[in-house]
C-alpha cells in the first residue's frame, strides 16, 4: 500500500518536474508549456530533417554520386563532425538555459516539502524528469538526422553496411549528448558544492554565460578543424580537446574506421563519459540536499544600500545623460532589468557568447594558419573583434527588449501619464547605447592599447565606439515601445526565410567595416571623413525618426501578429 | 466628480459588466461589492483606462476620460487588486519608477518615497529586491506607488490584502483621511466591515449588473438587516453559504 502510494506520488511528481522544464521565461514566452514544447522540439527537429536533406541531394550528385560508398564515407567527415558538434551544442545550450530548473528552488520546496512526500520520493523524480528532458531533446535532436544522415552519405551500399552505418551514427550521437548533458547538470553541482547557495545564486549568470562560450566555441572550433585533417597522424591538440571530435571518432571506429586519428581520439569517450557520470551523480545529490535545506535560508540577492560609486555614477547619469523624468524612468527601467532579470541575462550572456565563439574561432584558425603573432597583426584576427561582438551585444540587445519580463507588471506604465512617448523611447535609446559601449570600452579599449599602442588601438577604438553606436541607432529606428513591457510574438524576425539573408547580411557588415577600419588605421586622416560620414547618417535617422514617429501619440503594449489572412480591404 | 453611465464590457457576446452607473463625488468613498467574477475588476481596469468598455462611458469633471486619458491618467491613483511587480527591483527603485513615469521633481520624489517608506515599516527593506518582500509589503507598496503623486481619483481594488491587522487599521484611517481631502475613491473589497466603516455608499454586483446602491444605513433600514454582511448575502450571494458548507463537508468526508 505504502509502495503503491510513492509509486503514484513518483509517477505525478515526475510529470511535474518534466512540465517545470517548459515554464522556462526563456522558452516559454506567453504561458502555453504545451506549444513552448512543441516550438523546441520543432527547434530542434528542423536542422536534423533539413541538413540530411542537402547532404542526400549533395551525395546523389556528381561527382560523389559515383563515388564508391567507403569514399563517400571519408568524404562526409565535415558533415559528421557538424552534425555531432550541432547536437551536442543546441542539447548542451537547451541544458543551460534550464540551469534554474535543474534544481529545485523556493517554490518546489513551498509547494511540497508540506506535503507527505519523501524526499527521496523528490529526488527520484526529479532525476527521473531530467532524463526525460534529455531523451526528448536527444530524440528531438536526433531521432531524424540519425538515420536520415547516414543513408544520404552511403545510400549506394549493401544494406548491412548501411544499418551498421546507421547504428555507429546513432551510438556516437546518444553518447555524446549523454556525455555534455551529464557533464553540464555535473558542472552547476559542483558548482553550487564549491561555492554554496547564496554565491552559486550570484554567480550562476556569470557561470551560464562562460557555458555558452565554451559551447559555441567547441561548435565553431570542431566544424572549423574538419577540413584537412589528417586521419593516418595522431590528433592535433586542439582537436584532442574538443569533445565533438571525441564522439565523431567513435562513429569512425564504429563503422571500420580504425585509423590514428580516431583510435586516439575515441581513447576519450570512455573516460570523459564515466567522469562526468561520476561528477554530475555525486555533485547533484550533494547540491539538491543543500538546495532543499536552503531554500528558505537566505534572500535572492543582497540587500545591502548602493555602494558610494553607484550612487556617484547614478548623480552624474542623472545630471548629464536623463534629465526629464520619464527619460531616466525608461532609462533605469532598461538598465535594472538587462543586468538583473535572469531571462535576459541569460539571452544577452547567449548573444555575447556567440560573438566571443566566432571571435575565438578567427584566432585560432589564425594560429592554424601560421600566424604565431596574430595578436599584433592589424589586418589579423583581432580586427573584426572590434566589429563582430558590437553586432552580438547590440542585436542581442535589441531582441531582448522584445522578450516580456513580468508582462502582468506592465500595468504601471499603461496608467502612468506620459507627456510625449518619445521621452520614454529616448530614455530607452540612452540605456542602451550606455549597455553597449560600457564594456566595450571597459573590456575591449584596454586590451588594443596595450596590444597596438595609444595612436593605433585608440583609432581601432574610436571606429569600432562609433561604428556600434551606428549600429544601435539603425536597430533602434522603429521603436515604439517600451521594452520587456509588450507581449511577444514568436517568430516576428522570420527566420526560417531570412536566415541566409541575415548570414550574408552578417558577412557583409563585418567585410566592409573591416576593411574601412584598415584604410582607417593606414591612413588616419581618413577618420576625420569616417567621424563626419557618422554624424552625417545619425542626423538623417534623427530626422525619419521624427518624421515617422510625429503622428503617434501612444506607447504599443500588444505586439500584433501578422494577420493569418490578408485580405485586400476592398470596400464597396 | 467622476461618473460612470451605462458601463458595459463584453467577452465573447457575454456581459461581465452590464450597463453599470454610478457617481463618486469629490470627498466619497463608494464600496464597490460583488462575490468573485461579478466584474468588479473589470470595472476597475475601465476605470483606469487600461480596458476599453464595449459601451457606455466614464467622464471626470464633466469630460469623458478618453477625450484626454493623459490628463486623467495624471489624477489617477490606482491600487490593483494581484501584486504584479517588477521583482528584481527593490521597493524603493521601484517607487523611484513609478515617480518618474508621473513626471515627479527628483528631489521631492526621494523624500516622499523615504518617507512613505519609513512610515509604512518597509524603509529597513528598501534595498532588498521586492521578489525577497512578503505579500504584504508587495501591497504596501502598491499603495504606496498609487498615492505618491497625491491623486484626485483614487482606486483601490482589494487593498487590504495580506496586510496585517495595523496596517489595516492604518489604512482604514488613510482611507478616510484621503476623502475628508476631497479625493474621489472606488473601493473594491471583499472586506465587508471595512467597507461598512469607510465607504459612504455601496455599490453590490451581481453577474455583472447593479444588484444596489445606496448608502449603508439605508441598505440596512430597507432590507431590515443588521449589518452589511446580511445585506450582501440578501442581495448578491448566490447561494446559501450554510447549504454549501454542508455540502463541503459532505464531500471532505467522501
Amino acid at each position: 500500500m505504502r509502495d503503491s502510494n510513492r509509486i503514484r506520488q513518483f509517477r505525478e511528481l515526475s510529470r511535474l518536474f518534466f512540465a517545470r522544464f517548459t515554464e522556462n521565461d526563456l522558452i516559454c514566452l506567453d504561458g502555453d508549456t504545451r506549444a513552448a514544447l512543441i516550438g523546441v522540439v520543432s527547434l530542434l527537429v528542423a536542422p536534423g530533417v533539413f541538413l540530411p536533406f542537402l547532404e542526400y541531394l549533395a551525395f546523389s550528385s556528381y561527382p560523389l554520386a559515383f563515388a564508391p560508398w567507403h569514399a563517400r564515407d571519408m568524404a562526409a567527415l565535415p558533415n559528421t563532425v557538424a552534425h555531432i558538434a550541432f547536437s551536442m551544442t543546441a542539447l548542451g545550450l537547451f541544458t543551460v538555459f534550464e540551469w534554474d530548473a535543474i534544481l529545485p528552488d523556493r517554490r518546489d520546496v513551498a509547494v511540497l516539502r508540506p506535503l507527505p512526500v519523501g524526499l527521496g520520493t523528490m529526488f527520484a523524480a526529479r532525476i527521473c524528469a531530467l532524463f526525460g528532458l534529455w531523451i526528448v531533446l536527444t530524440l528531438a535532436a536526433d531521432g531524424v538526422s540519425g538515420w536520415f544522415f547516414p543513408v544520404a552519405v552511403v545510400q549506394n551500399a549493401p544494406a548491412g553496411i548501411l544499418l551498421w552505418h546507421i547504428r555507429g551514427h546513432m551510438m556516437a550521437l546518444v553518447v555524446a549528448n549523454l556525455f555534455i548533458f551529464l557533464a553540464l547538470v555535473g558542472i552547476q553541482g559542483l558548482l553550487m558544492s564549491l561555492l554554496g547557495w547564496r554565491r552559486f545564486r550570484r554567480w550562476s549568470p556569470c557561470a551560464q554565460f562562460l557555458l555558452v562560450v565554451l559551447l559555441l566555441s567547441q561548435f565553431f572550433l570542431s566544424i572549423g578543424q574538419a577540413w584537412g585533417i589528417h586521419t593516418h597522424a595522431p590528433p592535433p591538440p586542439l582537436v584532442a580537446a574538443l569533445p565533438p571530435w571525441w564522439f565523431t571518432a567513435l562513429n569512425e571506429t564504429q563503422i571500420g574506421w580504425h585509423v590514428p586519428l580516431f583510435v586516439n581520439l575515441t581513447r576519450f569517450v570512455p573516460w570523459a563519459l564515466a567522469l562526468s557520470a561520476a561528477l554530475s551523480a555525486v555533485t547533484y545529490a550533494l547540491s539538491y540536499r543543500r538546495s532543499v535545506a536552503r531554500a528558505f535560508d537566505e534572500h535572492d540577492a543582497s540587500s545591502g544600500a548602493p555602494s558610494r560609486i553607484s550612487a556617484f555614477l547614478a548623480r552624474t547619469v542623472n545630471r548629464l545623460l536623463v534629465r526629464k523624468p520619464a527619460e531616466r524612468a525608461a532609462f533605469y527601467f532598461v538598465w535594472q532589468t538587462v543586468t538583473r532579470n535572469r531571462a535576459h541575462r541569460t539571452l544577452m550572456a547567449a548573444w555575447i557568447g556567440a560573438g566571443m565563439a566566432l571571435v575565438l574561432q578567427s584566432v585560432t584558425a589564425a594560429m592554424a594558419a601560421g600566424n604565431h603573432r596574430w595578436w599584433a597583426d592589424q589586418a589579423g584576427p583581432l580586427l573584426p573583434a572590434f566589429i563582430v561582438l558590437p553586432i552580438f551585444l547590440v542585436t542581442g540587445l535589441r531582441y531582448s527588449f522584445t522578450v516580456p519580463s513580468e508582462l502582468r507588471a506592465n500595468w504601471l506604465f499603461r496608467v502612468s501619464a506620459a507627456e510625449d512617448p518619445a521621452e520614454y523611447v529616448a530614455g530607452v535609446r540612452k540605456a542602451a547605447l550606455l549597455l553597449v559601449v560600457a564594456p566595450l570600452l571597459s573590456l575591449l579599449a584596454p586590451v588594443y592599447l596595450l596590444l597596438w599602442g595609444w595612436k593605433t588601438g585608440g583609432l581601432h577604438v574610436l571606429f569600432g565606439t562609433v561604428s556600434a553606436w551606428l549600429l544601435l541607432e539603425a536597430q533602434l529606428l522603429s521603436l515604439e515601445k517600451v521594452p520587456f513591457t509588450c507581449s511577444y510574438v514568436p517568430g516576428k524576425a522570420n527566420l526560417k526565410s531570412w536566415w541566409t539573408i541575415y548570414v550574408l547580411g552578417y558577412l557583409g557588415y563585418v567585410a566592409l567595416w573591416s576593411w574601412l577600419d584598415l584604410r582607417i588605421l593606414k591612413s588616419p586622416g581618413l577618420m576625420v571623413w569616417f567621424l563626419l560620414g557618422a554624424i552625417i547618417a545619425r542626423f538623417a535617422m534623427e530626422r525619419h525618426r521624427r518624421r515617422t514617429d510625429a503622428p503617434k501619440s501612444d506607447l504599443v503594449f500588444d505586439e500584433r501578429p501578422e494577420p493569418a489572412v490578408r485580405t485586400l480591404e476592398l470596400q464597396g | 466628480m467622476l461618473e460612470v453611465s451605462d458601463l458595459t464590457k463584453e467577452y465573447l457576446r457575454r456581459a461581465v459588466v452590464d450597463h453599470v452607473t454610478f457617481t463618486v463625488e469629490p470627498g466619497e468613498v463608494l464600496g464597490y461589492l460583488g462575490p468573485n467574477g461579478s466584474g468588479k475588476s473589470t470595472t476597475v481596469r475601465m476605470l483606469t483606462g487600461v480596458l476599453d468598455p464595449t459601451s457606455g462611458e466614464v467622464r471626470y469633471l464633466g469630460r469623458g476620460i478618453r477625450e484626454n486619458l493623459l490628463e486623467y491618467k495624471r489624477v489617477l491613483g490606482y491600487v490593483p487588486e494581484e501584486p504584479f511587480l517588477y521583482p528584481y527591483l527593490t521597493g524603493r527603485e521601484y517607487l523611484q519608477l513609478c515617480g518618474r513615469l508621473r513626471g515627479l521633481p527628483e528631489g521631492a520624489m526621494n523624500e516622499k518615497i523615504d518617507a512613505m517608506l519609513e512610515l509604512f515599516k518597509l524603509y529597513g527593506d528598501r534595498h532588498s529586491p521586492i521578489s525577497a518582500y512578503s505579500k504584504g509589503m508587495k501591497q504596501k507598496i502598491l499603495i504606496s506607488a498609487a498615492l505618491l503623486h497625491d491623486p484626485e481619483v483614487i482606486l483601490f481594488d482589494e487593498p487590504l490584502s495580506g496586510l496585517d491587522v495595523t496596517a489595516a487599521m492604518v489604512f482604514r484611517h488613510l482611507v478616510a483621511g484621503l476623502a475628508r481631502a476631497g479625493k474621489i475613491i472606488l473601493y473594491s473589497s471583499h472586506v465587508l466591515e471595512v467597507v461598512e466603516k469607510v465607504c459612504t455608499r455601496v455599490l453590490i454586483l451581481r453577474r455583472g449588473r447593479v444588484a444596489a446602491h445606496d448608502s449603508v444605513d439605508r441598505l440596512r433600514s430597507v432590507l431590515a438587516l443588521p449589518s452589511l454582511e446580511d445585506v450582501f448575502s440578501q442581495l448578491a450571494a448566490q447561494e446559501d453559504p450554510e447549504e454549501v458548507a454542508g455540502e463541503l463537508l459532505a464531500a471532505i468526508r467522501g
